[in-house]
This record gives structure tokens, sequence and C-alpha cells, in this order.
């Protein structure tokens, strides 16, 4: 038997158009890449986990940046390159990239804003990413450890847990795991969150937070899964039963998770690039910044970088496009 | 819900059904609890499952898979795709969510486009906070949570070719190349366990660093 053709059923969307270049981080290499992509008429999005994350953002002060000679902080900063690239057309979309497929043409970028297509790919991720680095951490991962509050915060509803961490990012967390569970132990080994004001003052107003600070955690317990931590407290430990810990610490390791191996890194975990066109491994897909691992880890170092990716997926591009062409 | 994505458009058509009352139903489809919603062009073998809401960001994942099934293809590259029709054992693939995970809609997703590549395979969303008992059963406490046969599992969205690796392996039919790479990934998904030991004593190392990069900055 036949089967009748279905075209004419068929719900067609259509193919969401490529972007030339889809940049992962919105701090100075990424935004750098930006405005050199963008001015060269390329279609380019930048996806930024938080406008105030990353070394950059965090910077309360910055001084010899070039062009900038009067003291201004990191997050101001970025907010001028920002609106450097939006101004040549780049797109900002504020979205954490959850992981990429790098083997499909024209390669898929999954975030939590959808999923973005690229014909190249220019990571900007930054080394500020954490290590488990808590006794107990790495183990109970999966199992009461998380490190992803609106994943997994709804397994905690009406239990005991704690955030350790302080920054915008925690505190935003916070709030959404506040929503379920009974008590949040807010726990930092500084005396006052490294947080913007508004975060924190935001923070204050909810009602279930005990807030533990100039407080380390030591150990997180359990076998099959969480069942408490120990802190300590001006040389006094205590221990703490909590059924779940959503670890926001900030580390140097570079920031590659969501790739999945299928970038080469280096044995010290730094994306490998070629040293003069920031190319990986992978064709078309480029790193630049702290995630290559820098020597010197300045943000006048990491913009430059990002205009060099920038001009050289200018250059894979045309020249794809005139291999095509030559073929056709 | 359902009802109202098919009252905007004609091609979608929406099937109520009572799982006391159409057990025999239900049975045929391997329906085992409720809510559940399925996706199938008629024709389908009803593999392609969502059980709990497919609510907040899962609810983009019904509305591709709607589209998928109308198209009647996927966008698997041709090597995984070729990989996942070979299967010819059973495969069931849980993947359990929370409405507000950003990381969950591609791993339903992938599961979903792998059983409309395979009659064999049976791809289930599965909502953890609506099923307490069976997220229990499974140990989940992290999304997305994929059990394969209740075998095989792991944490996080994989890319589809990495997640293919762990569907042949809960059915043994990794070739050794595939083996190789299925535990390497295996391994580092799991062997973080590793570092921890290396790094136990000086778990302030981190952030320490960190501070210190704030003064290199301000020169």
């Amino acid at each position: 038997m036949v089967m009748p053709m279905s075209l004419d059923l068929r719900l067609e969307l259509p193919d969401s158009e490529p972007y030339d270049v889809v940049i992962i981080g919105g701090g100075p290499a990424g935004l750098t890449a930006a405005i050199y992509a963008a001015r060269a008429n390329l279609r380019t999005v930048v996806l930024d986990k938080h406008p105030k994350a990353g070394a950059l953002g965090m910077t309360q002060r910055i001084e010899n940046y070039p062009g900038i000679p009067e003291p201004i902080s990191g997050a101001e900063l970025l907010e001028i390159l920002r609106r450097q690239a939006i101004q040549f057309g780049a797109e900002y979309v504020q979205a954490q990239v959850t992981g990429v497929d790098l083997l499909k043409d024209p390669k898929e970028i999954f975030s939590s804003a959808g999923t973005f297509y690229g014909r190249t790919v220019i990571i900007a991720t930054g080394a500020m990413g954490h290590k488990p680095s808590i006794p107990g951490e790495a183990k109970l991962v999966g199992k009461g450890v998380s490190y992803c509050a609106v994943c997994d915060a709804p397994f905690f509803a009406g239990k005991d847990v704690a955030v350790i961490g302080d920054n915008d990012e925690a505190l935003e967390e916070l709030d959404f795991v506040s929503r379920f569970a009974k008590t949040v132990y807010l726990i930092s080994h500084h005396k006052e969150p490294r947080a913007s004001q508004e975060a924190i003052e935001r923070a204050r107003q909810l009602p279930n937070i005990v807030w533990l600070m100039g407080t380390r955690v030591v150990a997180i317990e359990g076998e099959e899964k969480v069942t408490g931590i120990v802190i300590e407290r001006e040389g006094v430990r205590e221990r703490l039963p909590v059924a779940g810990v959503f670890v926001y610490l900030l580390g140097t390791k570079p920031v590659t998770d969501f790739l999945n191996g299928q970038v080469e890194l280096t044995p010290q975990g730094c994306i490998k690039v070629d040293p003069e066109t920031k190319m990986t491994n992978v064709p078309g897909v480029f790193a630049v910044g702290d995630v290559t691992c820098k020597e010197i880890r300045q943000a006048v170092i990491a913009a430059a970088e990002g205009a060099i990716a920038a001009l050289e997926a200018d250059k894979f591009l045309r020249k794809r496009a005139k291999a095509r062409s030559d073929w056709a | 819900m359902v009802k109202e994505l098919s009252e905007i458009s004609p091609l979608i058509e929406a099937e109520v059904h009572d799982f006391e009352r159409e057990s025999e139903l239900a049975e045929q489809y391997g329906i085992d609890k409720v809510p559940a919603v399925i996706v199938t062009d008629g024709n389908g073998h009803g593999n392609i499952r969502f059980f709990g809401i497919p609510a907040g960001l899962e609810f983009t994942t019904l509305i591709e898979d709607i589209l998928m099934v109308s198209q009647g293809r996927t966008n698997l590259s041709d090597d995984v795709r070729a990989k996942i029709k070979a299967i010819d054992k059973p495969v069931h693939i849980q993947v359990f969510v929370t409405p507000t995970c950003p990381y969950c809609p591609r791993a339903v997703l992938t599961a979903h486009q792998f059983a409309m590549e395979n009659p064999n395979i049976v791809a289930d969303m599965v909502e953890a906070t609506e099923f307490p008992e069976l997220a229990e059963r499974y140990g989940v406490f992290a999304v997305p949570k994929v059990v394969i046969n209740d075998a095989v599992s792991f944490e996080g969205a994989l890319p589809e070719h990495l997640f293919a690796l762990y569907v042949l392996k809960a059915v043994d039919q990794l070739s050794g190349e595939e083996r190789r790479e299925f535990e390497e990934v295996d391994r580092q998904l799991r062997g973080m366990a590793d570092d921890d030991w290396e790094h136990e004593h000086h778990h302030d190392h981190d952030e320490f660093e960190h501070e210190h990069h704030f003064h290199r900055y301000e020169h």
C-alpha cells in the first residue's frame, strides 16, 4: 500500500536562521569579539550568564584599561563594551549555556533561552569555575549537592538546606531555593556578602534564611545522600543537619563543563587554541581570554584576543563561502 | 493544555482518555501512571511520552515533539541516526525533569528523537515532583537524570552522540571504539571524585586565588 504523501500536512516552521557568530560569555573577550564581528557585518549574538558575573564583572575598581583614564568598576566597563557591541548590531541575550553540539552544521548552542545556531562559535567563558573542593562534595554531587537551584530546589521542599556562596548569582538562586525549603542557611566565609547592594537587600527580605557569614563549610556529610554539613565559625565547629547543599563558590577553573569534551583541552583543563588564530581543534570554534589560561590575566588582553577571534571567524566564513562558490 | 493546542492549529488533534475507564487502551500504550501525554501521528508507536505535565520549560519540548512527529523526521546527525536505528532490543529511556530546569528540555528532546527513529525505543519525560515515589526509587536529587532500562544512568544534558553511547551501552551494542569513548565520558561525568582527594586539604584555595585576581586588576 502506498502511504499518502504527508507533505501538505506538515506543520512547518522556517528553520531558525543561524548566526554567523555565537559568542559564549559576556566578559571583555566576548564583548570585544562581538564589537568586531558585528562591525564586520556578521550576524552576531552574545550569550551571557549574568552581566555582573566573571572576573571583570566583579572587579570593584579598574584604572589601567587603555582609554578609560578615570577609575570605574568592572561592571561599568562591561556596560560600556556591551553598549558598543549592541550599537554595531550585535544581539545580547542573558542566558546560561547548558550544552553544545559542535559536530552539527550549523553548530548548536543550548541555553536557558533556547537553542542558538551558529556557523562559528567563540568561547569566552573565563576561568572562575569551581572545582569540587569541600570534603564530601564530589562524592555527593547529584545526591543532595547541586550546582543548579532552579533545576533541583523542588526536591528539597519542606527541608533544611544550605547555600554556600555570596555573589549575585548565589543570592538570586537563594531566592528560588527559599520558596521550597523550610530553612536555608546562607554560608560565606566573608563578613559581608560580595554582591550588589540591591541583591543583598532582596535577599534580606526573604523570611526563612539564616545568615552565617564569616563561616566555612569544612565537610559535607552523607553516604547515599546528604545528611548534613560541618561548619566552622571563629574556630568553633558545629554540625548542621541539611538535606541539600547548593554550591555557588567561585574558583579559578576554566569554565568548560558545557562542552562535554567536544573541544580539546590541555592537561590543566584549559582550552587549547592555535596561538595565531585562536581556533580550537574544532574548525570554526574559537576560544579566547581566561578560558585558554593566560600567563597574565588582564581585561585588555582578553579583549584583544576577542578581536582576533572575531576577525578570524570572519576569515573562516569567507573562506568557506568561497570554497562553496568555487565548487558550485 | 493539549486541547488548547489543538484549537490553535487544525493539524493538531487532541484525544483525551480516561485512565480508569479505558484501562485496555492504557495498557495497549503501556501507560502505567497519569497524567500522561503521548505525541503520535496516529500511525506511530506511542513511544514518545510525557508523564506529568509538560509545563514550564518542558512546554517547548512538547511543541518541538509535535513539529518533529508532524514532519516525520528528526534533527539527529546521520552518524547518530544510523547507530540508533541499528538498535534491535527494547529500550526504555526515562528522563527525570523539573519544570524550571534549563538543562532538561534538551535531554528530553534527544530521548524523544531516538524514539522517533526506532520503535524499539520508548522515551519518557518524567516530571520528578509529580512522581516522587519514582524519583525516590531512582535516587533523583538532580535533574536532568536519565535512566535507561533501569541499568544505565547519567545526570546532565549530554550532546546526542554521547547520549547515544549510553543507550548503546544499555543494550550492549557498543563497538570497541565506542566502548573506549563511553568509558572516557562516563569517567569524566563520575570522575570528579578523583579531584576531591587532591583538593581536600585546601578547600578555601579556590576563593583565595580568586580574591587575588581582584588585586591584580586594580593596578
